[in-house]
């Protein structure tokens, strides 16, 4: 019998895994495809509220400054440049026109991912951490981090298929809106409610598009083994660490 | 004399916030939309912001004498 989902991911689940528009193989699929990632989801979520809770109970501003220079390092210029361009090259020329409902909400990603280190950024910058965002250019933890090489440009080659980043939309984002309703659920800090509250919606937004992709777009085998290449990489069982900027925290540390 | 964003015309490009040299500009508390603010205590009035808005009405050169 399968585990209870955590109350928040239930929540979800309801609200958004559950309804669809569409009917069909797309959607047996991204069932098929969600049920692998609740495990994943249960446990990032579990996770991001002992981060927030713990969080909570600090005083001073250290928590602060660690969750928006992971943020930076994972949705700052750099990264969303590189992760967005990914999946706006893996359209060849020719099929441009057969996904450019695709191409478009990837183009107004790349827009929303640099707002998304532009809020990070202003943690820091409202702090009173740094004068200029261009500070952060001699940080290490603003622009070292520790996701997958599937959010730079090396897996790219891995995962040429226009469909592939749907896995990473679905997957990837669902763990993004967890986080941050779980950690908006523990951590009262203005700061932080501002840089997640600002880009709440657009995370659901991407994995939204994710689902889209699926349930509209996965219709045959050979439409979903490319998009189940994909979900087999980033569930590999080393593959998922939860950025600070969600909530996590190494192991043995606070 | 000190610069404010004027919503009705800002497209919330953020040119002036990466034009200041203070750091003065910032995305507003929680917008979803992303609109940016001038902190007032932060501006200098320099003005460099000024030439560089896509949307001129949208920087607002103020006197703070008579703000």
């Amino acid at each position: 019998m399968p585990r209870p989902n955590h109350p928040i991911v239930q929540q979800f689940m309801d609200a958004w895994v559950t309804p669809t528009g569409f009917s069909g193989p797309g959607v047996e699929f991204r069932m098929r495809m969600t049920a692998r990632c609740l495990p994943i989801w249960n446990g990032a979520t579990a996770r991001a509220v002992k981060g927030g809770e713990a969080d909570r109970r600090l005083t001073g501003d250290d928590w602060k400054m660690e969750r928006a220079l992971a943020g930076y390092a994972l949705e700052g210029p750099q990264m969303s440049i590189k992760q967005m361009s990914t999946q706006l090259l893996s359209v060849p020329i020719d099929q441009q026109a057969r996904y450019i409902d695709l191409q478009r909400m990837r183009a107004r990603q790349i827009w929303d991912e640099v707002k998304h280190g532009q809020l990070n950024a202003d943690v820091l910058l409202r702090a009173g951490r740094i004068k200029r965002e261009d500070d952060l250019m001699a940080s290490v933890e603003a622009n070292a981090q520790d996701n997958l090489a599937y959010f730079g440009l090396t897996s790219m080659f891995a995962h040429l298929h226009p469909l592939a980043r749907a896995a990473q939309n679905y997957f990837v984002e669902a763990i993004a809106c967890l986080g941050i309703t779980a950690t908006l659920a523990a951590v009262d800090d203005p700061l932080i409610r501002h840089q997640m509250k600002s880009q709440e919606a657009e995370e659901l937004m991407h994995f939204m598009k994710g689902k889209y992709q699926l349930d509209a777009y996965c219709l045959t085998a050979e439409e979903q083994r490319p998009v189940e290449e994909a979900f087999d990489f980033l569930l590999k069982p080393w593959a998922t660490t939860m950025n600070p900027a969600f909530g996590a925290r190494r192991e043995g540390s606070a | 004399m000190k610069v404010r964003i004027a919503d009705a015309h800002c497209i919330a490009c953020g040119l002036c916030r990466e034009a200041c040299p203070e750091g003065a500009v910032h995305p507003r508390m929680q917008d979803i939309h992303h609109r940016f603010e001038v902190l007032s205590h932060e501006c200098t009035g320099c003005a460099v912001c000024l030439p560089y808005c896509p949307v001129p009405p949208a920087l607002v050169q103020y006197d703070i004498a008579t703000a």
